[in-house]
């Protein structure tokens, strides 16, 4: 009786701790199979991570390929980069405890619209105005290498684009043999609007002056190499000059100006000029070579245009394909598009 | 005999102790077994969902998106990155379909590939399947997606509720529970984009 009720109880006592064996087991693959799925998610976003960090690194031209940077407790990597310019190939992989998720892409390098000029100058909107002082004042629209020195022979465009007949011929009444093109002027409503593009250059700007004043002393705005976008906003249609630089202004990229601006030192631009607002005076000053090269486009209601060159080389708008290629393609203005994208 | 009749007493409310104790842990057991069961499902189901949305539109110019409904979906892509493009369809099943739980609600899953040509009924469980779709300003798209607006999505937000093949009871409250697990993601298919 006694040995029988012994093994009953040790019988009994068996069952129990495997039933207990077997309830500690599932909910330790309970929180196995939640951790596991936890690292899979984890290794996929760090994978996306390298592709931004690599991404970065490309448009900053350093850091090519990326090995084992150490993020949120995983770790990714950047391999298999290569490119053509405009077209780039990148493998990334995120690895994350005993996880790991690779993706493999393809991506085009591609420019955000880019306002389309159609002469040195184009004028979108009604000229009231128009003025060139200076006999040695003059607009070409003949195409110019990016730094106006030469002539490249082909690419010509026309010299003042207008929106009107009329405006065409008060330009070339005014111009005097000063324009020169092919044509030196004509009507071309093709112009672009730059107020579809000035809040992404207001947002990329390297470069914002917004505070009435005088700006002393020589300024350059990025370089032939590294564009840059500039814009100069006061906010302001007063007719008097509440931004004036005194000293010379050397800059490439994109110009882009509301109100009126004063250059009294000079200016050399090598790239896009953009005038928005309803008075604009563009006045090169009197010292120096004044000169834009590239292309200028001036927009706003019931416009005044007055071009100023008194010095003795007078002042100069000349347009240059190359130039405004190297405006468009200025790094904060470009974006990648997917062309193709394998996870996994 | 009264040690007889006391040791009998005894043993009696010993014997219906440990019956009861029994009960509670064959409870747990069952409990934890479907708990994880319906995890397992749950992630089975949305990391093949995640591999092969994510794929939509790969290698494929043009007709990525064949079909686009609430409950349907046709797709193609290359799928195993080998240049064989795969037309894949996900569809609900009926609940009659489901032959082998115990659980009313639930139907399969029914995944077909042109490629193998063959049809996978999937019984996970699934309660709740349902598909949203999206343009590229995350505007709600009117389902079936017409023809002409199929290139005009960009994301489809997939979501579902896996629940347990058996109910839990519960002897002291007298309640019946099912185990779920509800899952909900939108996927941004990166070759979407690359409509022609």
């Amino acid at each position: 009786m006694g040995r029988s009720a012994m093994f009953m109880v040790m019988g009994l006592g068996m069952a129990l701790a495997m039933i207990g064996y077997n309830i500690n087991k599932t909910g330790s693959q309970a929180v196995e199979v939640q951790m596991g799925y936890m690292k899979y998610t984890n290794a996929r976003n760090l994978a996306n991570t390298a592709v931004h960090a690599g991404l970065r690194a490309f448009d900053r031209g350093s850091g090519l390929p990326i090995t084992a940077v150490s993020f949120n407790n995983g770790t990714y990597i950047v391999s298999d980069t290569s490119s053509n310019r405009d077209t780039l190939w990148m493998n990334t992989r995120g690895v994350y405890a005993d996880s790991s998720y690779v993706m493999r892409l393809k991506l085009l390098r591609d420019t955000k619209p880019f306002p389309g000029v159609t002469g040195a100058m184009g004028i979108r909107g009604d000229l009231t105005e128009y003025t060139m002082s200076g006999a040695k004042c003059y607009v070409d629209g003949r195409n110019y290498t990016a730094d106006g020195s030469a002539l490249i022979g082909s690419g010509d465009l026309t010299g003042v684009a207008t929106m009107t007949p009329g405006d065409s011929q008060l330009v070339a009444d005014e111009s005097a043999g000063r324009v020169k093109g092919s044509p030196p002027t004509k009507v071309d409503t093709t112009t672009a609007d730059p107020g579809e593009y000035i809040e992404e250059y207001v947002s990329s700007a390297d470069y914002i002056i917004d505070a009435p004043g005088v700006y002393a002393g020589a300024r350059t705005y990025g370089s032939a190499s590294s564009p840059s976008i500039v814009v100069c906003n006061t906010n302001s249609d007063d007719t008097s000059f509440s931004i004036k630089f005194s000293g010379k202004v050397t800059g490439w990229g994109i110009l882009a100006i509301q109100g009126n601006v004063q250059f009294t030192g000079g200016v050399e631009w090598y790239g896009l000029v953009v005038c928005f607002g309803k008075r604009n005076v563009i006045d090169f000053g009197l010292s120096g070579s004044p000169t834009i090269v590239g292309g200028v486009i001036v927009a706003g209601r019931a416009l005044s245009i007055e071009l100023k060159g008194l010095g003795g080389t007078g002042g100069a708008i000349k347009y240059s394909s190359d130039a405004l290629y190297n405006a468009k393609n200025i790094g904060k203005l470009r974006y990648y598009r997917v062309v193709s994208w394998y996870e996994q | 005999m009264l040690d007889l009749i006391g040791s009998m007493l005894i043993f009696g409310v010993l014997i219906l102790t440990i019956a009861r104790v029994q009960e509670n842990l064959n409870t747990t057991l069952y409990q934890s077994t479907f708990n994880i069961q319906t995890q397992q499902n749950a992630i089975e189901m949305a990391k093949q969902i995640e591999f092969e949305f994510t794929k939509i539109g790969y290698n494929v110019p043009t007709f990525q998106l064949v079909y686009a409904d609430s409950n349907r979906i046709i797709f193609r892509g290359d799928m195993r990155n080998n240049g064989q493009i795969d037309s894949i369809r996900y569809s609900k099943g009926t609940t009659a379909m489901a032959t082998f739980s115990g659980n009313p609600r639930d139907f399969p899953i029914i995944r077909r590939s042109k490629v193998t040509n063959d049809s996978l009924v999937q019984n996970l469980g699934v309660t709740q399947f349902s598909l949203a779709y999206y343009d590229s300003t995350n505007v709600p798209m009117t389902t079936p997606i017409a023809g002409g607006l199929m290139r005009d999505v960009r994301a489809i937000n997939v979501s579902f509720r896996v629940e347990s093949y058996e109910f839990i009871y519960d002897p002291v409250s007298g309640d019946t529970t099912w185990f779920a697990v509800n899952w909900q993601k939108r996927i941004y298919p990166r070759n979407l984009s690359n409509y022609r």
